[in-house]
């Protein structure tokens, strides 16, 4: 899905763990890693990660210093000794490397789609989510929160803080909304703000996007 | 003639100083001054949303100091005053992501073009307060008539002198003249005893103001409230105008009464 990313995080019910390619080398991982962690700095605030290092040969210098890296950015580091992921004879992890759920269709093929992040909790006051691909939010946006992303924006609650969809300049993004109730909307370089006088919106669904030269609103049918 | 930087502080929070920043701005703009608020509560921002900018806001001040932006792109015009501009705090940092010497800096850039830079400092005495008060020349300490604000603003009085500000001046926030009257509230006199410094104004307590603080109104542009006298008359001491004291006291008739029979209580100087 995502080509030859060094470093991938994923997200589990056991916590988020960050998936290291066995094959590039310490320098890419390391910059990747940095450049992820620093991207989301809020969102991952005091989460826990378990590094998984699939085949990759780690001397305990290069393990240190991925741990520390993480945790300079408020992470906790679990379970990274390489000794816990269980190999079977042929080298391969065991665990961590589970069957894929959906194998394409008919087998071979990608999954058809792209990149999304899903997030369960609401978006508060102060924080930050930045995304490349698009974010898809089980909870609120409230004002003073900000989400950036390259794709779409679909909140499932209450959006009323400040989304940027197609930061990349993907004219093509939307931001869906059970409340569409932003702060302020910006797709690719367009930017429309909020009316100054609190005219009640419609209670559904509604769909922001870019058309005329213009963000415009309405309501969002599937 | 560069304009003037003045910081508007507390210590404590909570005591009105981002309502004092934004109708001190509002009513040195209707004078016709040339008047940039600058929010330095970098993470917890209020002064966009007091003055009912916030959905207006693209750049902030920590993207102007890192040179992510440019100064005048972030400033946000007013909606109502002309020559009133905001330029808003970053919300999603930290107050380490500027330094005293950025904010000299970019204060001084400011008071180039303005007549007045309102600086609105967080409360504490920490980082975020060093930040306010770097670029500023002069100080307004807000205080309430409670003893834990006033022994907040004596301490903060302290440090200004320690950081070359003397002289700053104080404004009374949220004086309830009933309350005073009764013996239950500190009045002007002896918050004045305690911190020794010059008085500005006594804004009194109004509900006017809550409900112009929600609205995004400053109050001052309001008109008829005795809060909105009050700050168009310590906005004119700011211009170096003497303006009498007003009394805030209701002549009602039982105040007139007790004056009669010589009960009346400690008279409330005013605003």
């Amino acid at each position: 899905m995502q080509g030859k990313e060094a470093v991938v995080f994923k997200g589990s019910r056991a916590g988020v763990s960050v998936q290291v390619d066995p094959e590039a080398p310490l320098g890419a991982v390391v910059e990747e890693l940095r450049r992820k962690l620093s991207a989301a700095e809020n969102f991952f605030q005091g989460a826990s990660v378990r590094i998984e290092l699939g085949d990759r040969q780690v001397d305990p210098v290069e393990q240190r210093v991925l741990r520390e890296l993480i945790e300079a950015h408020g992470l906790t580091v679990v379970d990274d000794d390489p000794a816990a992921v269980k190999r079977g004879a042929n080298g391969k992890p065991k665990r961590n490397a589970p069957e894929p759920a959906v194998s394409g269709i008919r087998g071979g093929l990608e999954p058809p789609g792209e990149p999304c992040l899903l997030v369960r909790r609401t978006l508060r006051s102060g924080q930050r989510l930045e995304f490349d691909g698009s974010v898809v939010i089980l909870g609120d946006v409230n004002p003073g929160a900000v989400v950036v992303c390259t794709g779409h924006v679909i909140v499932f609650g209450a959006l009323r803080g400040v989304v940027h969809a197609g930061a990349r300049g993907n004219t093509d993004a939307r931001v869906i909304a059970l409340r569409l109730q932003p702060t302020q909307l910006r797709i690719a370089h367009y930017i429309s703000r909020s009316p100054d006088d609190q005219v009640p919106g419609p209670s559904g669904p509604e769909v922001a996007l870019v058309q005329d030269e213009r963000i415009q609103i309405e309501a969002y049918v599937p | 003639m560069a304009g003037r930087v003045i910081v508007i502080t507390s210590g404590k929070g909570g005591v009105g100083k981002t309502t004092t920043t934004a109708n001190l701005g509002a009513g040195l703009a209707m004078l016709g001054r040339r008047v940039c608020l600058v929010d330095a509560d970098i993470g917890l921002r209020n002064l966009d949303v007091v003055m009912g900018l916030e959905n207006r806001i693209v750049y902030d001040l920590v993207e102007v100091v890192e040179g992510h932006a440019r100064l005048r792109n972030a400033l946000i015009k007013d909606k109502r005053l002309d020559g009133l501009f905001l330029l808003p705090a970053a919300q999603t940092r930290e107050k380490d992501a500027v330094t005293p010497e950025q904010m000299k800096a970019l204060c001084a850039q400011l008071a180039e073009e303005f007549d007045y830079v309102l600086v609105d400092s967080p409360a504490g005495i920490e980082h975020g307060f060093r930040n306010a008060i770097a670029g500023a020349h002069e100080a307004i300490i807000v205080t309430t008539p409670e003893v834990a604000a006033v022994r907040d603003a004596d301490r903060i009085t302290g440090l200004l002198e320690a950081n070359e500000l003397s002289n700053p001046k104080l404004i009374i926030n949220r004086i309830r003249p009933q309350m005073v009257r009764r013996g239950d509230m500190l009045d002007i006199d002896d918050v004045i005893e305690i911190l020794a410094i010059e008085l500005l104004g006594v804004v009194p307590d109004d509900e006017s103001i809550i409900v112009a603080t929600n609205r995004g109104e400053p109050v001052v542009l309001g008109g008829h409230t005795k809060a909105a006298q009050a700050y168009r008359n310590i906005v004119r001491r700011i211009e170096g105008e003497e303006v009498p004291f007003m009394q805030i006291e209701e002549d009602g008739w039982m105040s007139r009464l007790r004056n009669l029979v010589g009960l009346g209580r400690k008279k409330v100087r005013g605003a």
